[in-house]
């Protein structure tokens, strides 16, 4: 034991205690080693006790770490990536209108109901496949599951990449994402333009994408060609000689979009008619409308000799090319949201379709976790065998609340006035007695969450 | 009296000072980059997936944090001007019209130094009270 630091201790304990100034030299050397025993006992439990708690907890913290970067890693290896969207939602219309989604005079939890998921798979550097799978409860028949997205995509250059498979018909700026209702502020998209009666092509596409300067371009460029697709209104039509291009440029809170596409149709369309008539006359009025062909689906019961008809089908047959033309421009500063949108349909042939042209304008404005927004919308579609003229103006007014980051309910009100004719709603839903709509309103709301 | 208002004061202060810590966001590169600083558009652009060169012609890898964290959306507000919703509307829109997929996360600070370390071509984001000694600061937001 060192004896200076003995004495030193001897003098500290001697000015602190006078009583201790009776001990020896021999007695204080051995309450030293005393005390030192004890630091070293007293660093050991440290050591073992509390301190080590903390080391415990220390190298807890760096496994866990360790193996979330070992987990993103291996997630990076593995490729796979899942992300899904939901909308539930109930709306209810002053009248019967179909368009493409169901509105009617009572509360209807049908319509934009949907669930989408989405698969990506990274096949390599530069292929990945992608599926997407989306049930809706927009037709009749209840909820329906069908692949939106279903193709393989190849990274041809840093700026050009080719898809093929089933995609999205890029007909305007939210067709895309047309399900997606987190994507864009409204409950729908406005449906003066975003009820087109095919969604999905089969067929590839080219995307290209440049920059001049600090605006962003992309390209894309797409056919379709596919058999019989089947919708609910339109049974058998083939889609041939189907192109389009678009181009969208992005510069800070700009989006303008420019989109033109050609599709030829060919197939037929069948008009179910409910009236009691005799079989003879069904032939005159088939050739009055222009169908070409008609049959009897159901005799008129109280008449024993058949030779009336309750329920007659008339098939007219399709041979058109459309060609719609679109514009889009948007701005977009994270607060406000300006959007006008328009788009002209021109029909070559005539067949069935009529010319149509559609103007929708919107503004919303996020304040908080508040949007509020309105649409305006004018839509026109010129005589044709499907009907006569028909003209509509719309204004809806919105307001979305978002829970979290990724679920937002929303409610919205459309108001359709100035309406001629059907006024552009499928004349063969609207009631009898409200053939002569003036106006009418749809009352909507969903709650839209992606996960 | 006198020394519990200084106290109090004093707490404010320190409340104040860490806040204004927390509050700013380095983006950060890998040492060996050409590229010195990248101004405030460029992140936006890398971050929001509309670009994947560094300036300098480097090919960048973003990585992001998890959502909750309290400088992510520090980050986000302060560089992208976007909010965590309105973030989330993005890149859903992207997700499911198949033109991008979101950058992949980390847990925090430490794992978003630690990865950058390692890897020339990643860009991210620390708390102003991280340690960058080991990287490059590309861009500061008090």
């Amino acid at each position: 034991m060192n004896k200076k630091i003995g004495y030193l201790l001897g003098i500290t304990t001697a000015l602190a205690s006078p009583s201790i100034m009776a001990y020896s030299d021999a007695e204080i050397e051995k309450r030293f080693q005393y005390y030192e025993e004890k630091i070293q006992s007293l660093e050991k439990k440290v050591e073992s006790g509390a301190f080590d708690k903390k080391t415990k907890k220390q190298i807890k913290r760096n496994k866990k770490k360790v193996s979330r970067i070992a987990a993103a890693l291996s997630a990076e290896k593995e490729r796979v990536q899942i992300n899904s969207f939901m909308t539930v939602g109930a709306s209810k219309a002053d009248d019967e209108l179909g368009t493409g989604y169901i509105f009617n005079d009572r509360v209807n939890f049908r319509g934009d109901s949907k669930f989408g998921m989405q698969f990506d798979y990274k096949l390599s550097e530069d292929t990945s496949a992608t599926v997407q799978m989306v049930a809706r409860s927009r037709t009749d028949d209840g909820w329906r599951v069908d692949a939106e997205w279903a193709y393989i995509k190849h990274d041809i250059t840093d700026w050009a990449s080719v898809r093929m498979g089933r995609l999205r018909i890029p007909f305007y700026l939210y067709s895309e994402s047309l399900d997606v209702g987190i994507s864009y502020p409204w409950v729908r998209p406005p449906i003066d333009l975003y009820t087109t009666l095919i969604t999905s092509f089969d067929g590839l596409d080219f995307v290209f994408k440049a920059n001049t300067g600090p605006i962003n371009h992309r390209v894309q460029v797409w056919a379709a060609a596919q058999r019989g697709s089947d919708e609910e209104s339109l049974r058998k039509i083939d889609l041939y000689d189907t192109f389009g291009i678009n181009l969208t440029s992005n510069w800070n809170s700009f989006t303008a979009r420019l989109a033109t596409v050609q599709m030829g149709l060919e197939g037929r369309q069948i008009s179910e008619r409910t009236e009691v008539l005799p079989k003879t006359a069904l032939p005159g009025i088939a050739a009055l409308a222009g169908a070409a062909s008609v049959e009897c689906t159901s005799d008129y019961i109280p008449d024993p000799t058949k030779a009336t008809c309750s329920q007659w089908n008339m098939v007219f047959d399709i041979k058109d090319t459309l060609h719609y033309h679109s514009a889009a421009l948007q701005y977009d500063d994270g607060n406000l949201l300006l959007l006008y949108e328009g788009a002209v349909l021109k029909v070559s042939e005539d067949t069935i379709f009529g010319d149509d042209r559609s103007n929708t304008l919107t503004a919303a404005y996020r304040a908080g976790d508040w949007t509020p927004y309105t649409t305006m919308g004018r839509s026109k579609s010129e005589l044709s065998l499907a009907g006569p003229q028909t003209k509509r103006k719309s204004r809806s007014f919105g307001l979305r609340y978002s829970l979290n980051d990724s679920t937002a309910v929303t409610v919205e009100w459309n108001h359709f006035y100035d309406m001629q004719g059907s006024g552009g709603f499928n004349e063969d839903e609207i009631d009898a007695d409200d053939t002569d709509l003036d106006d009418t309103n749809i009352y909507s709301i969903v709650v839209d969450t992606v996960f | 009296m006198k020394t519990h208002t200084t106290t109090r004061m004093l707490a404010i202060g320190v409340a104040f000072l860490s806040m204004s810590a927390i509050a700013e966001v380095k983006v950060i590169g890998h040492s060996s980059l050409k590229d010195d600083a990248i101004s405030k558009d460029i992140v936006t652009r890398l971050f929001l997936g509309k670009q994947d060169k560094f300036p300098s012609g480097k090919k960048a890898v973003v990585i992001d944090q998890e959502p909750g964290e309290d400088i992510r959306d520090e980050f986000y507000t302060k560089v992208v001007n976007k909010n965590s919703a309105q973030l989330k509307s993005y890149w859903s829109r992207l997700i499911f019209t198949g033109q991008g997929l979101p950058p992949k996360r980390v847990l925090d600070d430490d794992e978003v130094l630690e990865l950058i370390t390692d890897n020339p071509n990643l860009i991210g984001y620390v708390s102003g009270e991280a340690d960058v000694s080991g990287v490059k600061v590309l861009l500061s937001m008090p």
